[in-house]
């Protein structure tokens, strides 16, 4: 089933809580600190392995996210929920690491791992769709794969992904039109298999 | 298969997409409260002042950046000429210790706009390329004259301020105000001697003594030894350095501050 969430930004007594906690960690109050990061670290955490597909990167992303979160965090308006805050941080982080894990990966691969073709393509089985799914969102686009991962994996609205990407709730929903279509060209022969 | 069940195909497939396991909380806030705790602590490399030579390196570099940035200011711009311009552009007769002047092909040309190196370039046709280099040229020399005058100038006071302490009697009052100056200025007296160009034997041996006086009265500065106050005075008659630099400083320069007499 979809993970969907719902994020705490409609709320005034989520705003109002948040600002509180905000409060008391800028007032030094460790324990304030602790109860931010636990009501929030599951949900970073989610979004960043989402995004990295990797334990330990998806770890050092969010450490990473709330590092800085608590060291800007005198800087949070309450414009937004917390939530909504921290999450634009965790995206930030999150793809600007892996644009360098990519340019590191590219810059160490070599010719000798370039796997050889098969000699016939094998029938795609239903087993087969996930990974080419998989497959296929990984190849997706810088600028799709963010707002696709965002919205159909973790269930974020184009508001949420909008404020996280910086991009407005139209662009939003544009690049998850343009993301679904390459998907579905990706994965047409699946739907050849089961319409035959 | 339409689009609708293939959307729903995606989707559910989509959720083991990067399927996360569950977070590894502890470990990760002990991580955060490391790096926040190393973040707080000032490493003492960091706290730590730039070396004093760097400080005054870079003064002095600052200065002849100045000077530089002026003198192609003055390429393009227009500038009437004012009583130290005039004499230390105009007069080479008079300051035989300056470098000639970059206007000397226009002397007869009615003062009291100086041209600029453009303007010069078309009273006097020459090939583009040669007209830029010596308006290049002319700039150059010009910002290098300039920070030469204002060195100068500074060096004077110091030298004046010191024989007017040392006669009255105080010369074992040397504050850390007045070695620092003559430190700066002998820093940049050296540097004005790496990039001074041979074509002024007057001007070279003038720096090379102010850098022999401003070392001793530096060496001064810093033990208060007698004998380095006798050597300096009698550096300072022997190579008349105090009436050298009098004569090579444009007339108008301000030395309001002499006060020996």
């Amino acid at each position: 089933m979809p993970a969907v969430h719902q994020m705490a930004s409609a709320r005034s007594d989520d705003v109002v809580t948040d600002q509180q906690l905000v409060a008391r960690c800028l007032a030094g109050d460790h324990a304030a600190e602790r109860a931010l990061y636990d009501a929030h670290v599951e949900r970073v955490y989610r979004l960043a392995f989402r995004l990295a597909g990797d334990a330990d990167l998806a770890q050092d992303f969010t450490q990473e996210t709330f590092i800085r979160a608590f060291d800007r965090l005198s800087q949070y308006r309450g414009d937004a929920s917390l939530a909504t805050w921290l999450h634009t941080i965790a995206t930030s982080v999150s793809l600007n690491g892996m644009r360098s894990v990519t340019r590191l990966r590219n810059r160490s691969a070599s010719i000798d791992d370039v796997p050889e073709l098969p000699a016939a393509a094998p029938r795609e089985s239903p087993h087969d769709l996930r990974e080419k799914l998989h497959a296929s969102i990984d190849a997706l686009s810088v600028k799709l794969r963010p707002v696709f991962v965002m919205h159909d994996v973790e269930g974020y609205t184009h508001e949420e992904i909008g404020l996280a990407l910086g991009i407005p709730t139209g662009t939003s929903k544009a690049r998850l039109f343009d993301a679904r279509a390459k998907l579905r060209a990706a994965l047409a022969i699946f739907a050849g298999d089961r319409t035959a | 298969m339409n689009n609708d069940e293939l959307d729903e195909m995606l989707r559910d497939a989509a959720q083991t997409y990067n399927l996360p396991p569950a977070p590894p909380r502890e470990a990760m806030w002990e991580a955060i409260a490391r790096a926040r705790e190393a973040s707080t602590i000032v490493p003492i490399m960091s706290v730590r002042r730039a070396p004093r030579w760097l400080v005054r390196a870079a003064g002095v570099a600052a200065v002849l950046m100045v000077g530089i940035a002026i003198g192609r200011g003055m390429r393009d711009t227009p500038v009437v000429v004012g009583p130290v311009a005039s004499a230390l552009l105009a007069v080479p007769a008079v300051q035989p210790a300056l470098p000639a002047p970059i206007v000397s092909k226009a002397q007869d040309e009615p003062a009291p706009t100086l041209r600029t190196g453009r303007q010069v370039a078309a009273v006097h046709p020459r090939t583009t390329r040669e007209s830029a280099a010596a308006g290049d040229l002319a700039s150059d020399q010009t910002a290098y004259r300039l920070a030469v005058v204002e060195h100068l100038t500074r060096t004077e006071v110091l030298l004046t301020s010191f024989r007017a302490r040392e006669r009255s009697g105080s010369e074992a009052k040397m504050d850390a105000q007045f070695s620092a100056l003559s430190r700066d200025l002998l820093s940049t007296t050296r540097l004005l001697l790496a990039v001074h160009r041979a074509d002024d034997p007057t001007m070279t041996r003038l720096l090379q003594d102010l850098e022999y006086v401003l070392m001793q009265i530096s060496q001064y500065a810093a033990d208060g030894r007698r004998v380095d106050l006798d050597a300096i005075n009698q550096s300072l008659d022997r190579r008349n350095v105090l009436p050298k630099l009098r004569s090579t400083i444009p007339a108008g320069v301000s030395t309001s501050t002499s006060t020996e007499s």
